[in-house]
């Protein structure tokens, strides 16, 4: 257990930035989480791990994800030199602690393979976790807020990639699949191919809080579910807020799957992978009770339907953001259904993730007497660096 | 504002000939002469004072159709009902829309109770209404009652049938295997409200609504704003919730509007308002396009079975493209591509929009499937249209803005 650190800043770890950012200068923090083997877990949310970090609400902690380690048994450094790049193992802190950590022993047993799929030989895993991190008096029934300061990719590049059985379309896929994407920084873009060009949208696939007891003995990290998890909305991103219920003593929480830029669906089962670090602040809720997690925007409210069943999981998001507009605006089921029928968009968060996702994006500004105070706008961003 | 921009795109709209149109080739397009300042002078001449107010007449125009008990039909598509018009391609046509007819037995009645500035008398968009319902014969036996659903109060039949839509129009030269482009130049209400309702049986949360329920939307088309009520208030973005091409064959005689399928109809999708094109299969001789269930504004998912339902104005022109054929609708605006899914169940709807993007991604860019499907996961968005018609909807999105090589000569960008 480590207590609040010293108030840091980011310039020791500017040194060894790998490459220029367009982006504001990266907010202040209060605590460093560094990726290594004793931080993190493989593919699920262990639930003897104690935690590496305890903060009091209100901290503010940079935590570095891993990923980006798609060279196989191949030698990294050989490599990322044949695909064109002049990095290397040793220059690119974030390669070099993915390669250290990806030797926890804290991994999830081997996923059974897609229905008429061969096993494959692996040795389990899946999304690099990085937590538990417990904040100060949570229990089961508070919720947890997370605001995110900041997420930034620390390679150069992300992978997309499909596999037979997987995915959104798993039978129409004949082979494995992996395309490099190239991000760059500078001018906020993922290349695609010369021509082709993603606007970048950095954001932690994994957000989430420690599971119920009932998820018991192993929670594999694939599936998203009410404590948050491998939520994989892309509108996560760096200026948006994160609620999510809290199950255990503490909250723990963990995240990873570090994406660069996503389309709604995440049609292949892959974003642009990559590992990115982020900034968050977590303020502990207590006695404010959540059933589903749901998420806040400078522009919008989010209300998440979780199923693996689309059109339960689009029932869920509506029935959330019928009550999440009844709690905003004192609206009774009539009239927020009605509202959120001419007003409220729907959007599909993933399909491939086992547990499907809606979200339903409620637009702050239809409520055009209110005013919402916000911690975060795009502008005070750019001009603050916060 | 909305006909300084309803402007905007019709001169737009002359501005750029049909071929730069993204399904357009040369070989196959049939161009049309038209007279519009004739046409303008004689639809002023014709306009009733609050219908220019309402619907707006900047576009000029080639033909006129108006809402009547002849034009119109409720609720189904018919392969026999006698064309409205047969227009060339490349024909610009006004079609006005009906709606608006919460009102039960007393029209101005109704509209007094809830303070809209409109009777029977002074809104020609609601006596047309009004007309229609009591006199076209272009309908179905009213559908069954949903299970669950209370009987109205006299537990008579409405003697409705659905959606009011103005059709068909038939676009000389077309024939099945053929595709017609639908580009939407303006979509103004005709009447200063909309509704919305939520009813037991209907929608997607058809269980849990406990009684019928409507409520006025006042449309402020200068603020470009639906009144929910005095703190609330929803963008409008006027579109058409039908808009289709006579269904196959294989569809049975009589179609009833409700769900849409692979020839259009009632898609719903709040993307296709003015400076939008819609792309749909042809399936009978002539195409035999129909339109109606006006929207003022809706949200993506729809999900009372309601938006903002109105009395639109639109204002398209048809493009034939001969030969080009289509296995489902697409559209496209000044920013995206759209593919459309639809199904049943939401998963295969999902899917199906999943497919139709990765085709429509080979055959843009001539990539292979895993080029097309890897770019789909990470720059797609996939939203859902409806889950409310009976054959639900999920659409996607792919920002034209994504190609930096490929110029973009659409025929409508915003300003």
């Amino acid at each position: 257990m480590i207590s609040i650190a010293r108030r840091a800043t980011g310039i020791v770890l500017g040194l060894v930035a790998v490459t220029a950012y367009a982006l504001p200068p990266e907010p202040t923090y209060d605590v460093l989480v560094p990726l290594k083997l004793e931080n993190v877990s493989l593919g699920f949310f262990p639930y003897d791990a104690a935690p590496i970090l305890t903060v009091k609400s209100g901290t503010t902690v940079k935590i570095d994800g891993g990923g980006g380690s798609r060279w196989g048994d191949q030698d990294p450094n050989g490599w990322l030199k044949e695909n064109g790049f002049t990095e290397t193992v040793e220059s690119t802190p974030a390669l070099a602690e993915t390669i250290a950590a990806a030797k926890t022993t804290r991994r999830a047993p081997p996923a059974p393979p897609p229905a008429g799929m061969a096993a494959a030989a692996a040795s389990g895993g899946g999304h690099m976790l990085v937590g538990p991190i417990a904040i100060d008096g949570a229990e089961p029934g508070d919720s947890i807020e997370i605001r995110i300061k900041d997420v930034r990719p620390r390679i150069p590049y992300g992978v997309v990639s499909t596999s037979p059985g997987r995915g959104g379309i798993p039978d129409l896929v004949p082979r494995p699949f992996a395309q490099i994407v190239r991000l760059d920084t500078m001018r906020d873009v993922a290349i695609y191919e010369p021509g082709v060009e993603v606007p970048l949208r950095p954001f932690m696939g994994v957000m989430g809080l420690q599971p119920d007891d009932a998820e018991k003995p192993l929670r594999r990290s694939s599936a998203p579910g009410v404590f948050g998890g491998n939520l994989d909305l892309k509108e996560l991103v760096t200026g948006s807020t994160l609620y999510l219920p809290v199950f255990q003593k503490g909250g723990m929480f963990y995240t990873g799957d570090s994406h660069a830029a996503q389309g709604d669906g995440e049609v292949t089962i892959s974003a642009v992978e990559t590992a990115n670090s982020c900034v968050l602040q977590f303020i502990l809720h207590k006695g404010k009770t959540l059933k589903n997690p749901r998420a806040e925007t400078a522009t919008h409210f989010i209300s998440i339907g979780l199923d693996p069943d689309l059109n339960k999981a689009m029932r869920q998001a509506i029935t959330e953001g019928i009550s999440y507009i009844g709690e905003i605006n004192g609206y009774d089921f009539l009239k927020a259904f009605t509202l959120a029928s001419i007003g409220v968009d729907f959007r599909v968060t993933q399909v491939v993730d086992g547990t499907q996702g809606i979200h339903g994006m409620i637009p702050k500004a239809i409520f055009t007497t209110r005013k919402f105070p916000y911690w975060y706008s795009a502008a005070g961003a750019a001009k603050a660096g916060n | 504002m909305k006909f300084l921009r309803a402007r905007a795109v019709a001169s737009l709209a002359t501005a750029f000939p049909v071929a730069d149109g993204c399904l357009a080739s040369a070989q196959n397009v049939y161009p049309c002469n038209r007279s519009p300042i004739l046409r303008r002078a004689v639809m002023s001449a014709l306009g009733f004072a609050a219908t220019a107010l309402w619907a707006g007449d900047g576009i000029p125009v080639d033909h006129h159709v108006r809402l009547t008990p002849e034009t119109a039909i409720l609720g189904h598509f018919s392969a026999t009902k006698q064309p409205v018009l047969t227009v060339p391609s490349g024909a610009i046509v006004r079609i006005d829309g009906g709606g608006g007819s919460r009102w039960g037995d007393n029209p101005n009645a109704w509209l007094r109770e809830n303070k809209i500035p409109a009777t029977v008398e002074t809104n020609a968009a609601i006596a047309e209404t009004v007309l229609v319902l009591k006199e076209t014969k272009h309908r179905l036996p009213p559908a069954p009652p949903a299970p669950g659903a209370t009987p109205g109060p006299t537990g008579l039949p409405v003697p409705t049938g659905g959606h009011m839509l103005v059709g068909p129009i038939y676009i000389e030269g077309a024939e099945a295997g053929d595709s017609i482009e639908v580009r939407i130049l303006e979509v103004v209400p005709r009447i200063p409200y909309g509704t919305v309702g939520a009813t037991p049986g209907r929608g997607a949360l058809p269980d849990l609504v406990p009684r019928p329920w409507t409520k006025v939307i006042m449309l402020d088309l200068g603020r470009n704003a639906g009144i929910f009520n005095a703190t609330t208030e929803v963008p409008l973005a006027p579109f058409n919730g039908v808009m289709g091409t006579c269904p196959p064959d294989s569809d049975g005689p009589d179609r009833r509007s409700g769900p849409p399928g692979i020839f259009g109809g009632n898609l719903d999708c709040k993307e296709l308002t003015a400076g939008a094109t819609l792309y749909l299969p042809v399936f009978q001789k002539g195409a035999l396009f129909y339109t109606g269930d006006c929207h003022a504004a809706q949200g993506d998912g729809e999900i009372t079975i309601n938006a903002i339902e109105t009395a639109n104005t639109a204002v398209f022109q048809f493009i034939l493209h001969k030969g080009k054929k289509l296995t489902a609708p697409r559209a496209e605006n000044a920013t995206h591509y759209l593919t459309f899914g639809l199904d049943p169940d939401l998963d295969q709807a999902m899917r199906m929009a999943m497919t139709e993007t990765v085709d429509f991604l080979k055959e843009k860019r001539g990539y292979d499937f895993f080029e097309a499907y890897a770019l789909t996961s990470i720059a797609v968005d996939f939203r859902v249209t409806q889950v409310v018609d009976g054959t639900q909807g999920i659409h996607a999105m792919i920002p034209k803005k994504l190609f930096l090589d490929e110029p973009n000569r659409y025929w409508y960008r915003p300003r």
